[in-house]
């Protein structure tokens, strides 16, 4: 009896966590994230709400200043370019050249103001060339 | 077939260890994340076994449901363990890749999400298994849930295709291998062993099976 | 996380879960296998008694 009560209540377990991972899956998954193009052709709709923008943070676009933590970037998709502003020290494989996925609001500057930066890699491996 | 088992763990154990060194000394540290690839040699080979271990669930709970061998539900029943306990390493050893390279241990990427639910169906397959009071009917139920269940390998595998997520892309598909040689060889051996490892696996939880069949069908009838 | 721990706790973890399996595996292989060697003998002898 005492087994059988725990197998249910571990199947109640199994069944809720199912139900909360297919709801988070269904709002977050299919589109992960939105390039800056997206973001600047439906700006209107999408100021002052939480939004996922991703890409390429633009070479020589960042500036860190550790005094007031203020991390200033832009992201790039190629064609479309936005400006972002993050209160806290990049993460720790943040890099210029390479993508980044942040998570915030977009305020009424046009500026992304993110509370999360994920970084987000390619799927090529290789290791470091010796530089000359 | 136990020597058959034995063999096969020992092979196992050799090029585990072998993919052990390989992983850790022998190759090289990647150009963007350094040292931190090489917790690819487990995560990748653990996903590849779930892989294996539904597989092997789909193909046992299709024969089981048409022939209706016992042997075939005991194949299904170890795998359907096997595929739950590696999609949990494969998730783990993910979570604490995730957390030093892109800065999370967890995110809604659909990569992550239906990986998820993979081991979510197969923990409910085992419960439903042990909550079943007459095991032959647990033992269909449970055939139907693991091959509904295996619907989610193709699901997870393209998942990075056909959505715009977080998770790279395979590196290595038919023709184009985006990972250095070495790497390529470290991941191959450790995908190897891990194949290996998952086949002793399941021949002793199979053994076992049959085994505690064998003791219930004697307890039954004295 | 240094790479160092990072892969030390992955490493631990995957090999910790396999292990931890396996010997569940083999353990309840040994009773299995006591069980039925306790079954074939004469019903009701002591040793059967003991075994189980």
């Amino acid at each position: 009896m005492m087994r059988r009560t725990r197998l249910l209540i571990a199947a109640v377990v199994v069944v809720a966590a199912l139900i909360y991972v297919i709801i988070g899956g269904i709002r977050g998954a299919v589109v992960y994230y939105i390039t800056p193009s997206e973001l600047l052709a439906q700006a209107e709709q999408a100021r002052e709400k939480t939004i996922r923008v991703g890409g390429r943070v633009v070479p020589g676009s960042k500036t860190w200043d550790p005094a007031t933590q203020e991390l200033r970037f832009r992201l790039t998709d190629g064609s479309a370019t936005v400006a972002v502003q993050y209160h806290g020290a990049p993460p720790g494989l943040f890099t210029e050249g390479q993508g980044a996925i942040v998570e915030g609001s977009w305020d009424q500057a046009g500026v992304v103001r993110a509370r999360s930066i994920i970084v987000k890699h390619s799927e090529e491996y290789a290791p470091p060339t010796p530089r000359p | 077939m136990r020597s058959l088992s034995s063999l096969v763990g020992g092979a196992a154990v050799i090029l585990l260890a072998a993919g052990l060194y390989v992983g850790l000394v022998a190759s090289p540290p990647d150009a963007f994340q350094g040292d931190y690839v090489r917790i690819m040699y487990v995560h990748v080979p653990s996903a590849f076994v779930a892989y294996l271990a539904v597989g092997t669930v789909f193909v046992a709970s299709i024969l089981y449901l048409w022939r209706g061998r016992e042997v075939y539900d005991h194949v299904a029943h170890s795998a359907g363990e096997l595929a739950a306990l590696f999609t949990a390493l494969a998730l783990a050893g993910g979570m604490i890749w995730g957390k030093p390279v892109w800065g999370t241990w967890w995110t809604w990427d659909a990569r992550l999400v239906t990986t998820a639910i993979l081991f979510l169906i197969f923990a409910g397959y085992l419960l439903v298994r042990e909550l079943a009071e007459d095991r032959r009917r647990g033992a269909r139920l449970a055939a139907v849930i693991g091959i509904i269940g295996a619907l989610d390998v193709p699901i997870i595998h393209y998942s990075v295709v056909w959505f715009r997520t977080l998770h790279q892309p395979a590196s290595i598909v038919r023709g184009d291998i985006k990972m250095a040689p070495p790497m390529v060889t470290a991941l191959m051996i450790n995908l190897l062993a891990f194949a290996l490892l998952y086949l002793y696996l399941l021949l002793q939880r199979v053994r076992l099976e049959r085994l505690e069949a064998a003791g219930a069908a004697a307890g039954a009838e004295s | 996380m240094t790479p160092a721990v990072a892969i030390a706790l992955a490493y631990t973890v995957v090999g910790a879960g396999i292990l931890i399996y396996l010997q569940r595996v083999r353990r309840r292989l040994r009773k299995a296998e006591a069980d039925l060697r306790a079954q074939g003998e004469p019903s009701g002898s002591a040793e059967a008694l003991t075994v189980r």
